[in-house]
């Protein structure tokens, strides 16, 4: 009897050094902060109305870009064959030493 | 630290841009004066004028006192030759800016630092209102940059350190221009790499000809369109049928697919050609205002188009009539001010005396059977005046706006002119192909001249004059190079031989410019 006293003793004894080291290590140190609790919210905001919360709807294919018309592929012929111009945007420039 | 004394040149000042010159009567010239039947929406108030650029002020203005420009740092004397070396990249000769003898490594004299200083100032002015003596401009030739003095802005952008931002702020940032600057490099490309061979002349060659100089055409073709194949068989095959008339389009031919003799010429060309054309079209594109208005209607009498802009986007185009050799359409900038509906063509002296008393001679009646009316003039030579109708030189509709040649947009009832594909026919006048859509277009938004009311007043003959509420530029200009919607450098055939006088005016032809 004393000896299974004993072991279970030495069974406890064991996991709490276990569970000292392992606190030692900080084995959770790089875990994400856990989520803080939410609190509950202040009477007069619990008191607002919930916003509408209507089901998303369904999410809806792009639709297509309408090809240009044969008129319209034209009228950029024509607009590039009497000058193209629309700017160009600048080319950004690595930035300079003012000189010393 | 030294510093250089640059004076400003006025020699190198461009005369203001804008309108100067004053050849009256090119083109139609009395129409202007028209003593028109003015119908009651000339009431309307007249629309504000746009203010047109200044003058060129008869008296030089006192030459500004001197900018100091600091000597530049050694970043700086690296930035300027890495761009100067590269000038060729804008059409322009690296050897005109780049002063010879500079060490390739180590600090420059005080000389040769002033010199690179120089220069920067020669490349600053040229690559950005161009290599055109102010006295060199040709009357026709309106579209003329703004003075630029670049010792300032140099003399700030060494001080503030951003001597390559301001190298790269100074060319045209224009589609048009940077496509151009793209088909420069292209088209040099192709000249490094040999150029193309010219087809030997013969006969057609269509669409299942067997004929020893189709693998030469495949070859030329595969030059310029990547999507042709070099190399094929000696038969004439819808795939290369295909090549053709995409060459066609870039050239402004008929795309019938057909090499006859006309297709040949173009495509023997040879490639240095090509790149001069870019070049002068590039010299060209520095004339222009920094920024146009959203709202314009631009003409190219070269490829004889006409687009109307809206918001900065093309949204009406059609074809033209430019002027005929010898009576060129001028490069202008103007504002349209009013729609003529119906209006009577007053027949200018030299168009009368040249073409039309002598058809009266050999025809008598001539006159009376096409609607011409002789007004007599106190003591001068009587006029002629064609009364307004279908019949009319400028057909249902005249587009006026100021300038000095008396040149404007008109209707024709030679629809038949639409058709050719080169049309450069005209007095200097730029006929439209659809006139009322362009009417439309501008009118839109007049409570007085709505659709509606135009086409009443389009049942009869009578002539009124609807002013703008809002005046809209018109930029007459002239491109024979550019790029297609495609990205494809488009070319052709230069009608006035504008491009080789320009080249020759700023010496890249002389000089032997790098191809």
């Amino acid at each position: 009897m004393l000896k299974k006293v004993l072991w279970i003793a030495a069974a406890c004894a064991a996991v709490l050094l276990a569970l000292a080291v392992s606190r030692t290590l900080n084995f959770t140190g790089g875990a994400p902060p856990a989520r803080p609790v939410e609190e509950a919210p202040a009477a007069d905001q619990a008191a607002t109305p919930a916003v509408a919360t209507n089901p998303a709807p369904p999410v809806q294919e792009a639709a297509p870009i309408a090809a240009p018309t044969p008129d319209e592929l034209q009228v950029q012929e024509d607009a590039a064959a009497t000058g193209m111009t629309t700017m160009e945007p600048a080319e950004p420039t690595p930035a300079e030493d003012p000189p010393t | 630290m030294s510093a250089n004394k640059h004076e400003k040149r006025p020699g190198k000042d461009m005369g203001a841009y804008g309108l100067r010159g004053g050849r009256l009567g090119r083109c139609l010239a009395l129409a202007l004066a028209a003593p028109l039947a003015l119908g009651s929406a000339t009431a309307q108030p007249t629309a504000p004028v746009l203010p047109l650029p200044p003058a060129a002020s008869p008296v030089p203005p006192p030459p500004p006192p001197p900018v100091e420009i600091a000597a530049l740092s050694a970043d700086q004397v690296q930035t300027a030759l890495k761009v100067l070396a590269v000038a060729d990249q804008h059409g322009l000769q690296p050897k005109d800016y780049l002063p010879a003898g500079l060490p390739q490594d180590g600090a420059l004299s005080a000389a040769q630092n002033e010199a690179l200083t120089e220069g920067l100032l020669r490349y600053a002015h040229d690559v950005r209102i161009g290599r055109m003596d102010p006295d060199k401009f040709p009357e026709l030739w309106q579209v003329r940059p703004a003075a630029y003095d670049p010792s300032a802005d140099l003399a700030k952008a060494l001080a503030d350190g951003r001597l390559q931002a301001w190298l790269d702020s100074l060319p045209p940032r224009y589609s048009g221009y940077v496509a151009l600057k793209r088909g420069l490099a292209r088209y040099r490309d192709i000249a490094a790499k040999g150029g193309w061979k010219a087809i030997p002349e013969g006969g057609k060659l269509e669409l299942g000809s067997a004929d020893a100089r189709v693998p030469a055409l495949r070859a030329r073709l595969a030059a310029e369109d990547p999507q042709v194949v070099a190399t094929g068989s000696a038969t004439f095959d819808k795939p290369l049928e295909e090549a053709v008339i995409r060459a066609q389009r870039r050239y402004g031919l008929k795309p019938d697919g057909v090499v006859g003799a006309g297709t040949l010429s173009y495509l023997n060309q040879p490639v240095g050609q090509r790149v001069l054309q870019i070049i002068a079209n590039m010299e060209r594109w520095r004339w222009l205002p920094p920024t146009m208005p959203a709202t314009r209607v631009q003409v190219n009498s070269g490829a004889a188009i006409v687009t109307l802009f809206q918001d900065d986007k093309p949204v009406l185009s059609m074809k033209a009539v430019s002027g005929k050799k010898g009576d060129e359409t001028p490069m202008l900038v103007s504002s349209i001010h009013s729609v003529v509906i119906n209006p009577p063509w007053n027949v200018p002296t030299r168009i009368a005396n040249e073409e039309l008393w002598p058809k009266e001679r050999a025809n008598p009646g001539y006159l009376e059977r096409n609607g011409y009316r002789v007004i007599p003039v106190a003591g001068g030579q009587p006029r002629l005046q064609q009364a307004s109708g279908d019949s009319s030189a400028l057909g249902r509709f005249k587009f006026d706006f100021d300038n000095p040649f008396a040149v404007y947009l008109h209707d024709t009832p030679s629809k038949g002119g639409f058709d050719r594909y080169a049309r450069q026919a005209s007095h200097g006048c730029v006929r439209i192909e659809k006139p009322r859509a362009l009417a439309d277009a501008l009118l839109a938004g007049d409570a007085t001249w709505t659709p509606e009311a135009v086409d009443r007043q389009l049942e009869g003959d009578k002539t009124v004059r609807a002013r703008l509420s809002k005046q809209v530029p018109v930029y007459i200009l002239y491109w024979t190079a550019f790029a297609g919607a495609d990205g494809q450098m488009h070319f052709r055939s230069d009608p006035y031989n504008w491009d080789r006088e320009l080249l020759q005016r700023v010496g890249a032809l002389a000089s032997g410019v790098k191809a």
